[in-house]
């Protein structure tokens, strides 16, 4: 079983295999031995090949924090779809998601507007932090999803361009 | 004279638990609103009283006078502490208060209505011959507006009158995007502020933002608490700060707390205050506004006095006087503080939204660490971003920053993503070290302040611990031996 972990934007392909019963790490065609002993309180003592560390790390669906040498990290694990659609250019992309959850404080374009790229389509706002969704191409709006006022969840199609 | 018998805690977060705390050790019982929102929040575990208001969102709850009375009357407090922001700076609230006769712990509505629009407080500077930028006022002559700010030359600052906290602030450097700049800072003023009227003054390269603290009792006497040195912000918010400030000369330092106290005196200032300049480049300072109520970073100021200035505050609204004379108020070490906000500044300071599993801060000698934030507690969109502030304090500035990353590498916070590696490149930049500060440092410097490399064995660690917590390694592969089953089945 692959899977595909983002480390600071970076996909990184990892498995977890087992050689004569031991769990090995490979990664970059690479296989490494390691131990993990649970300390308990979300606390454990990881040893990769003949380096150890302890760390703390929580996993929350399909994202694990971890603490290691006073650094806090994010790894987000994704499927291989979700991977390629990341990878999906301007120029191709049809729709504008919520980058966090917030409201829609003014909209600017309308089904059928004809935009060039730049121009601001909707402007939405989280934690009292503006942001401005500006189109990403040249094209026609096919739909805005919201209102002023309207809230709306992470990845939450805000506008849709036509293709 | 009135006295304070029950005191009611009109914010959230970490102020609400900073005041409450001092309540407590004035022995003054406190009373704290919350919002459905704030339901499981440390402020309320600390109350001795908590009452739950509502409106239509959770921030028009907190800033809804009618909510704060009836609480007060429902309580029996007879004194209200705004904290910051909200209603901390609304003149009309405290108005209110005191026509139903309950004690503001903050100056008075009239000091807040001259101090707290941008232009009346301007012109009274002008009146008193204290150094203002140069700066022309829409509303003199809306139709010149642009114009007048054009003759000032660019590089210009458009300010909403009624602003702060960097909202509806713009810097313009291309005098063509003047006007649409205008009304976009315009906008943000109606918006946030319910005022759309505008200021412009001319901007200064590379300033460094300087503030006093000020401390006046209602017998008309004032002292400053020294400068703190607020240069590290981010579009205008201000991220890291430090008292006091390591560039001023002593002449420098005597010269410009001589001159905030000045101004509060001829305003007539009571209670905590602080008023904020920028220095030039050249060693000139300007008056920029005044804070009329308690300030977040005013803990670096408590660390290098030894004062309590939620104590001195709610003396002063009490009718006391003073405790201390401006000689017997010294400064010793200095002191730092970071504020830990929920945003990525990897990802261009996306807000970070999410459920806080894990919360260990750091311990120590010359270490506070302010928080309102529990395990266990979601952090949503309603309000601002800062979940906490590290602040440490050391004889000398180095130890202080030496501190403050330690504190920062100490500080566990998992379930969001925080700044908190963001402030451990800040502070450990040389330029920082060697204090050549300004308010756009953290532009000049946004490369040397991205994402660390990440180093081969570091991340064989971080890719081991998440394959064997991920459950999908975990049913794919063959079978797999305790622990790591167990691991990967912690949480879902």
């Amino acid at each position: 079983m692959r899977s595909l972990y983002n480390i600071a934007g970076q996909s990184i392909d990892a498995q977890l295999l087992r050689r004569a019963g031991k769990p090995v790490l490979t990664h970059d065609n690479k296989e490494s031995a390691i131990n993990i002993q649970d300390l308990g309180d979300d606390e454990y003592r990881v040893t990769v090949g003949d380096q150890s560390a302890s760390l703390l790390a929580v996993r929350e669906g399909d994202q694990y924090f971890i603490h290691l040498n006073g650094r806090n990290y994010l790894i987000e694990c994704e499927d291989e779809a979700q991977a390629a659609a990341g990878g999906a250019s301007d120029a191709d992309r049809t729709t504008a998601t919520a980058p966090m959850p917030g409201t829609v404080v003014s909209v600017n374009a309308e089904a059928g507007q004809a935009v060039s790229e730049g121009d601001t389509l909707i402007v939405i706002e989280s934690m009292k932090m503006e942001t401005t969704i500006a189109a990403w191409r040249d094209g026609t709006v096919a739909a805005v999803n919201f209102k002023v006022g309207d809230s709306f969840d992470r990845l939450a199609v805000l506008v849709q361009l036509e293709e | 004279m009135a006295q304070i018998k029950k005191v009611l805690i009109a914010n959230r977060g970490e102020i609400a638990v900073r005041i409450i705390r001092t309540l407590k050790e004035m022995n003054i019982p406190s009373v704290l609103i919350y919002h459905a929102e704030d339901h499981y929040s440390q402020g309320r575990r600390e109350a001795d009283e908590s009452i739950e208001i509502f409106g239509d969102t959770p921030v028009a709850a907190y800033i809804n006078p009618d909510n704060i009375i009836a609480a007060c009357r429902k309580s029996g407090a007879n004194a209200v502490h705004p904290g910051y922001g909200f209603l901390s700076e609304n003149s009309a609230f405290v108005q209110r208060l005191e026509e139903e006769e309950i004690i503001f712990i903050g100056p008075s509505a009239d000091i807040i209505k001259l101090m707290g629009d941008k232009i009346s407080a301007r012109s009274f500077m002008i009146k008193h011959d204290f150094p203002i930028v140069p700066s022309v006022v829409e509303e003199e002559d809306p139709a010149s507006f642009a114009q007048r700010a054009k003759e000032i030359g660019v590089p210009v600052l458009i300010k909403a009158a009624a602003g702060g906290g960097g909202k509806g602030m713009r810097i313009v450097r291309d005098a063509a995007e003047l006007e649409s700049q205008i009304e976009q800072a315009r906008s943000e003023g109606l918006r946030y502020f319910g005022d759309g009227r505008l200021f412009c003054e001319r901007y200064i390269e590379r300033p460094r933002h300087i503030e006093v603290q000020i401390l006046a009792d209602q017998q008309g006497n004032v002292v400053h608490l020294w400068e703190r040195e607020c240069s590290i912000q981010r579009r205008f918010q201000k991220v890291v700060e430090e008292a006091p400030s390591p560039t001023l000369n002593d002449e420098q330092r005597q010269k410009i707390c001589q001159t905030a106290v000045d101004m509060a005196s001829k305003a007539g200032y009571s209670n905590a205050g602080t008023v904020e300049f920028i220095l030039a480049q050249d060693g000139s300072f300007y008056f920029l506004e005044m804070n009329t109520r308690i300030q977040v970073e005013h803990p670096v100021t408590e660390f290098i006095t030894g004062m309590d200035l939620i104590a001195e505050q709610i003396r002063v609204a009490n009718g006391e006087s003073l405790t201390k004379t401006q000689d017997q108020i010294q400064i010793n070490g200095h002191a730092i503080e970071c504020r830990i906000n929920a945003e990525d500044p990897d990802q261009n300071f996306m807000p970070s939204l999410g459920t806080v599993h894990k919360l260990k801060t750091a311990q120590g000698a010359g270490m506070r660490f302010d928080t309102g934030l529990r395990q266990g507690q979601a952090v949503g969109s309603a309000f601002d971003p800062m979940l906490g502030k590290l602040i440490t304090h050391g004889s000398d500035r180095e130890q202080a920053r030496n501190r403050a990353l330690r504190g920062l590498q100490e500080t566990i916070l998992m379930g969001l993503t925080s700044n908190i590696s963001y402030l451990q490149r800040i502070l450990s930049l040389p330029e920082f070290v060697e204090s050549d500060l300004h308010t756009h440092f953290l532009e000049e410097f946004a490369e040397k302040l991205g994402p660390d490399e990440i180093d081969e064995e570091t991340l064989k660690m971080l890719l081991s611990i998440a394959v064997s917590m991920d459950p999908q390694q975990q049913s794919g592969g063959a079978d797999i031996p305790e622990p790591y089953a167990s691991i990967g089945a912690w949480r879902n």
